[in-house]
């Protein structure tokens, strides 16, 4: 009877602490939606900021944060692989592969606000590039790369050790074993690891706003330097505190909306492949 | 098979460490070659562990260390100069649980040899056909060879990956319990192939059924702990050790 009980306030605490999380997941959204939905329009998406924000739509900041989130995939996603690579593959079982693990876990810690500095510093003054989407990409990519990388980290080392040894048996070198074995097996890994670190670097402001973003007068980037772009988290983070126009506070609304949507896609896109994977995991 | 045949694997005072804990000690043996040898001995012994050290899949493992002297076809496979890739493509290894990749089965039978490049590309399709005959899966998977092996059963799935490695076309097959995940009627099937495989190439299995090994093996070494540490403690025909090893007990 009292296992019985325990089962039971276990349980109870568990649902509880479950609903409390995605209770306050639907608040928030709802929040956002009912708030957000009334500057929802064509004009709103089709047009560039107008008025200090109290006119005219996002467009050129859902084009600055869609550059800034691509360039950082871009710029995380081999870093990433190949560093995981190297700390769950060759580096296995090696005190090397420990620190490598460590350093990633101090540089997850590293407040993204450092980021932006580190990069004001060495590419906007040092090497004279100024404002640019690249910096801006360049930053969030090294910003997630931790997030990535443990991801990926955690999928090989889950993979099923029988798969690189029935490689390894039939004479493949590791370069073969990591290209035909680990990285099609692991995949999922670096997709989950890049959403979760992408719809982060969607959301940050402070690594952008030294060094790749400005909140108005840019449109589409011509070159890498000198070339800022607009962008959603910069663009909610200036009007949420300058501006005391309901017209323009509706916008903001409208805008983290956007942005809420933009990071749920992210997920959507990837869903298929996830799923994939998950069956493949389950079947084998 | 005569005694006298000559070696192909030779293992001789061999020592396995795992950090500081030692899993095998003094281990010699000869594999005559075109036989099947059997590993025989209770769990945890260091069965699986010497196999592997045959092929240097123990590479794998970090902090394994393995002493003494392995020669396959009287070179040494233990020194660090030595190929280990290019001697796991001469011995080939099945191991307990089929590892078949979420390919198609074509893809599954030609995934060590296509990766060797040791065959020419449009001669693939007939070296899976010849591989899949050799273990009896020919007719019963020849119409759906792009379907996915995942979905064969767990019998057809060992005997692909059968099939997989004499793609390679090793001299010698290290095989670990290759038949304890298979029914009855599987396990039968892969006996028969093992005797078939005898001859042309050199069988090494690991099991710890005697009536299995009775049935396939041309010798035996029995390996059993000795103060701790796993040592082989009679070699010779299947029959004769395991009568004495039922005397013992």
């Amino acid at each position: 009877m009292r296992r019985r009980l325990t089962d039971i306030a276990f349980r109870t605490a568990t649902g509880l602490c479950a609903c409390v999380a995605c209770g306050l997941l639907v608040v928030i959204v709802w929040a956002i939606c009912q708030r957000g939905w009334p500057a929802l329009s064509w004009r709103f998406f089709t047009e560039q900021i107008r008025l200090v924000g109290a006119d005219g739509g996002i467009f050129y900041n859902v084009l600055g944060t869609g550059i800034l989130v691509l360039t950082a995939l871009a710029v995380s996603a081999p870093l990433a692989t190949a560093i995981a690579l190297v700390q769950a593959v060759y580096l296995r079982g090696r005190p090397l592969g420990a620190m490598l693990g460590l350093f990633l876990q101090v540089l997850n810690g590293v407040p993204s606000l450092l980021f932006g500095l580190i990069g004001m510093i060495v590419f906007v003054q040092a090497l004279g590039w100024g404002k640019s989407w690249l910096i801006g990409g360049l930053v969030l990519g090294f910003m997630i790369l931790p997030t990535v990388c443990v991801a990926l980290v955690e999928r090989i080392a889950a993979l099923p050790s029988r798969y690189v040894e029935a490689a390894a048996g039939l004479g493949l070198r590791r370069s073969q074993i990591i290209r035909s074995v680990i990285l099609p097996q692991t995949k999922g890994g670096l997709i989950t690891g890049s959403l979760l670190g992408l719809a982060r670097a969607a959301g940050e402001t402070a690594p952008i706003m030294f060094t790749a973003t400005v909140f108005a007068g840019a449109t589409v980037p011509r070159g890498v330097s000198e070339s800022p772009v607009l962008s959603l988290p910069y663009h909610i983070f200036i009007l949420s505190q300058d501006s005391f126009d309901p017209a323009v506070v509706t916008k903001v609304w409208g805008a983290a909306l956007t942005l809420l949507a933009l990071v749920c896609s992210l997920s959507l896109i990837a869903l298929p492949a996830r799923l994939k994977n998950h069956e493949e995991a389950n079947n084998v | 098979m005569s005694d006298s045949a000559a070696s192909i694997l030779r293992l001789e005072n061999v020592s396995v460490v795992a950090g500081a804990k030692p899993i095998l000690r003094g281990v010699t043996l000869d594999v005559p070659e075109g036989s099947v040898f059997g590993l025989i001995g209770p769990s945890g012994v260091g069965k699986s562990t010497l196999l592997k050290c045959c092929n240097r899949l123990t590479d794998l493992i970090p902090g394994l260390r393995v002493e003494g002297s392995i020669t396959f076809r009287g070179q040494s496979v233990l020194g660090r100069r030595i190929d280990a890739d290019a001697l796991r493509a001469k011995i080939g290894i099945l191991f307990q649980q089929p590892a078949v990749f979420p390919r198609s089965i074509m893809a599954n039978v030609l995934f060590g040899v296509s990766h060797l490049g040791s065959v020419p590309r449009r001669e693939l399709p007939m070296v899976a056909e010849r591989a899949l005959r050799e273990v009896a899966l020919w007719d019963e998977v020849k119409d759906r060879l792009t379907s996915s092996a995942i979905y064969l059963s767990v019998g057809q799935q060992q005997r692909l990956c059968l099939a997989r490695t004499l793609a390679t076309n090793p001299d010698v097959i290290l095989m670990d319990e290759p038949t304890s995940a298979l029914d009855p009627q599987a396990s039968e099937v892969i006996e028969q192939l093992i005797l078939r495989l005898r001859g042309p190439r050199s069988v090494v299995i690991v099991t710890h059924n005697f009536a299995q090994a009775r049935r396939v093996c041309d010798r035996v070494a029995r390996l059993a702990l000795v103060h701790n540490i796993g040592t082989v403690v009679e070699i010779g025909n299947p029959a004769i050790v395991a009568a004495a090893t039922r005397e013992e007990e």
